[in-house]
């Protein structure tokens, strides 16, 4: 397969030198794709589209006229970066020659290749990019529904919901509880309850000490637990309590009006409440059949392409991606190598393949970062597995200034990623 | 094999080296999501245009020991000596630093 693909570069190459790049559009001149998401994944997708070749015509499909990341949207609730510094346009999408379709998509019609909008104007496509990332189910705890989530905000969507949030933590009384729900896996972003929970005891260390953080989790273990729990010890000794799912018992129910969270064996009080429900793919994927009788959308792991409707590639959040994490790094990356397999079956050439990488940085502190790093291959039998011997948490003993140079990383990670997919 | 190939990959072009859909190319996409352009002022060290013999060294020498490498070789270790060897001749090869 890697001579293969080589081969077919180096034939590509060839031709682009003897004269041809006056007419790329070799075999997929008129080809359209649809990519449906304004995130990651589908900004990654549509821009490696046009690198790869200018003449396919490539239609963003976004929600809204700018896209706040979850990535640092945690920074913003612990009132250290302004919403600004984390919301983007997509004007640089739009020069690169990528059309930018403000709409919401209600489904994709696998039949008849089109994406159908709200208000029933429809796209035609050849191939079609979806990820659309997740839904929040507010039908699965009594309690917690739309308009309890303006008074108990889950804030795992950036935007307002974030900006809600960050008030009510600004404005909590003295010596307040502020009270975090997380679900049981799969969710996005796993490490990103635990460090919303250090960021929030980052704030409240400095301007209001003696609050407290309770975090009742849906599950007994998480991502990098036990650097988390180091971080906390070190540095908001006695603030935070995490209650694992064997010690409640599980969420029962929500009251909005008390700030209640329910269990078996507790119920749980805050001055703020953020609660994290549980989620699936949202509802573009299930609308189109894209997640059969489940919750997730189930893909061809090499190739991304739904297993259910043929020629419509799911990716990002809303997927089951082999062994790879809910994260937008999982999901540009993901996007970039689905506009490679897209466009050579455009070509119909084989689909090309190579290593898949993603980091989920997560900051204690703006001068503490910590890892999880993976690398995924697709293997013999076309799963995208991780690679054993390989990636892995930062470590729990470290020198000076480890620490710090993660939280750097973090950051130039940040502003390297968002630059390459909005700059 | 690879290194010629590569060579010879170079030698026939130079601006749309980075959309081609080689395995190295497609696992550079990974790196980048980390690795600015050379112009870029980022804790995290540009790649693009470094001499690949530099790149090759650097990897192998974090795939062997961690040193105070934070993150580097917990990738390498998934790689084969040629995969490294293939990506550091591709990486090189695009725009980036004047050297």
């Amino acid at each position: 397969m890697n001579r293969f693909n080589r081969r077919e570069a180096i034939a590509l190459t060839s031709a682009f030198a003897g004269g041809l790049l006056a007419a790329p559009a070799i075999a997929s001149g008129s080809a359209k794709v649809v990519v449906v998401g304004g995130g990651f994944g589908g900004v990654a997708a549509a821009r490696e589209l046009k690198a790869i070749d200018q003449a396919i015509e490539v239609t963003l499909v976004v929600e809204g006229e700018s896209y706040s990341t979850c990535p640092f949207s945690n920074l913003v609730i612990a009132g250290e970066r302004p919403m600004s510094a984390i919301t983007f346009g997509y004007e640089s999408l739009a020069a690169q020659g990528v059309i930018i379709r403000q709409g919401l998509a209600e489904r994709i019609d696998g039949e008849r290749r089109v994406v159908v909008l709200e208000g029933g104007d429809e796209l035609p496509f050849d191939r079609a990019i979806v990820s659309p990332g997740i839904a929040l189910k507010f039908d699965a705890v009594p309690g917690y529904d739309e308009a309890a989530a303006e008074i108990m905000p889950h804030a795992w969507k950036a935007g307002p919901q974030t900006e809600l949030l960050r008030d009510k933590l600004a404005a909590m009384r003295e010596g307040g509880t502020f009270l975090m729900a997380v679900p049981d896996n799969p969710y996005r972003c796993p490490p990103g309850p635990y460090e919303r929970a250090s960021l929030v005891a980052h704030y409240l260390s400095r301007n209001n000490p003696t609050a407290k953080i309770i975090i009742v989790d849906g599950k007994d273990s998480f991502s990098k637990q036990a650097l988390f729990e180091q971080a906390w010890a070190e540095r908001y000794p006695g603030m935070i309590r995490h209650v694992p799912f064997a010690e409640s018992g599980g969420v029962l129910g929500v009251d909005p009006t008390t700030l209640e969270i329910e269990t078996p064996f507790e119920t749980f009080v805050g001055d703020v409440v953020n609660f994290i429900p549980p989620q699936r793919a949202a509802a573009v994927a299930i609308a189109s059949g894209l997640t059969g009788s489940g919750e997730w959308c189930q893909i061809d792991q090499a190739t991304f392409e739904s297993e259910i409707v043929p020629g419509v590639h799911v990716l990002g959040d809303a997927a089951i991606v082999g062994d790879m994490p809910k994260s937008g790094f999982s999901a540009s990356v993901q996007g970039n190598v689905c506009a490679h397999v897209v466009a050579a079956l455009l070509r119909s050439e084989a689909p090309p393949q190579g290593v898949l990488l993603n980091t989920c940085y997560s900051l204690i502190a703006p001068d503490y970062g910590i890892s999880v790093a993976g690398v995924y291959r697709v293997n013999g039998e076309g799963l995208l597995k991780s690679v054993e011997g390989s990636g892995g948490n930062s470590p729990l003993e470290v020198a000076d200034g480890f620490r710090q140079a993660e939280a750097d990383y973090a950051v130039s990670w940040y502003e390297t990623l968002t630059g390459r997919l909005f700059g | 094999m690879v290194r010629m190939l590569a060579f010879l990959g170079l030698a026939l072009m130079a601006g749309p080296a980075r959309a081609e859909s080689s395995p190295e190319a497609l696992t550079y996409l990974s790196c980048r999501a980390c690795h600015a352009d050379a112009t870029a002022a980022t804790a995290i060290p540009p790649i693009e245009g470094r001499p690949a013999a530099e790149l090759v060294e650097a990897m192998t020498r974090m795939g062997q020991s961690a040193g105070d490498t934070t993150i580097m070789h917990r990738f390498v270790k998934a790689l084969s000596p040629a995969e490294i060897e293939a990506l550091a001749t591709y990486v090189s090869g695009l725009e980036g630093a004047a050297q």
